[in-house]
């Protein structure tokens, strides 16, 4: 599984190994949440605010 | 062949994808986000799961006007979209409702709040997550509400009566013409009862009643399926809002129905016809 690094404290995110462009992880460290961006096969970490307009629960 | 159309990946669009898999349905995943949507005609369903509403409609619309439909629809998804439009579809499809108001003013929320008396909620026509929904107590608050209101560049509220409820509500998934699954969120602390701040969720069992109401809210907007969010009052049951790409994974979760399987099984049928 491959992991790249919280930009808040640093900690290993974890990322499943089938991740999809656009999907939600987070920092196990301090809670930080993620979209996981793929562009040309480079996997990169957006700090997700949940601000989308969105149907949450 | 069938397009599965979304922006974020959730454990909800996860499950979905993961019962589309199990029954070997020819499925293209497409971010809606990142990639350029070209407005071609399209040989594919369109399975939305957006979770912009506005981004939603847009997509949805493609497909039905330029593939082989969209699920949910256009009109479900533009129904479901801006809360006040959904009071509105529901009052007309003599589903019960809180009281409401439109208001597109300072004057007019503040009008609003008078002929429903305090506390009132104030909240904005989109959105959700309980996110800007605000108690009102007072002319005073109201001030400063205006002031947010200002500074958010927001103009339409709903000013909606405070309904006395238990420490919970409730978001029920119904596909169809049946509800398969619903939850209380429970909230000791906030009188908001979203499971996203921080509410519990408890399984509700058989409900005939709920189940009725609910059912006739997502008919009202013509959803295959929805997330129905309802209050217990001295009224009996409200709906608050529907969902049209609604979130399910604690509704699932909590009651161990496989809420996904029902959707895509719904989702399948629809495609055959």
């Amino acid at each position: 599984m491959p992991s790249l690094a919280c930009s808040v404290c640093g900690a290993d995110v974890d990322v499943p190994s089938d991740v999809m462009d656009g999907e939600i992880v987070s920092c196990p460290s301090c809670g930080t949440k993620y979209i996981v961006r793929i562009n040309n096969g480079q996997m990169l970490l957006e700090e997700f605010k949940g601000d989308v307009e969105d149907y949450g629960e | 062949m069938l397009h599965f159309l979304y922006d974020i990946v959730r454990l909800d669009e996860r499950l979905l994808l993961k019962e589309f898999h199990r029954r070997n349905v020819d499925i293209a995943p497409i971010n809606v986000q990142s990639d350029p949507v070209d407005v071609g005609p399209r040989d594919a369903l369109g399975f939305v799961r957006v979770a912009s509403r506005y981004n939603a409609l847009l997509v949805s619309y493609l497909y039905e006007a330029r593939g082989l439909g969209s699920i949910n629809s256009f009109t479900a998804l533009a129904l479901a979209h801006d809360k006040f439009v959904t009071h509105v579809a529901l009052a007309r499809h003599g589903v019960d409702t809180p009281r409401s108001y439109l208001a597109l003013s300072e004057r007019a929320m503040e009008r609003g709040s008078m002929e429903l008396g305090f506390p009132s909620i104030v909240k904005p026509t989109d959105g959700s997550w309980g996110r800007f929904v605000s108690l009102v107590r007072s002319p005073g608050d109201l001030a400063t509400l205006a002031k947010h209101r200002r500074l958010t560049g927001r103009s339409a509220y709903i000013v909606q009566e405070f309904v006395r409820k238990p420490n919970r509500d409730i978001r029920a998934i119904v596909v169809e013409d049946r509800m398969v699954g619903a939850i209380y969120r429970v909230n000791e602390g906030d009188w908001r009862t979203n499971t996203a701040r921080g509410s519990k969720a408890v399984p509700v069992g058989e409900a005939r009643e709920l189940e009725e109401v609910a059912v006739r809210a997502s008919r009202a907007v013509g959803a295959l399926y929805s997330g129905v969010d309802l209050v217990e009052s001295e009224r009996g049951y409200l709906v608050l809002e529907i969902n049209g790409v609604p979130e399910f994974k604690n509704v699932q979760g909590s009651t161990g129905v496989n809420i996904a399987g029902e959707i895509v099984e719904a989702a399948y049928r629809h495609a055959k016809r």
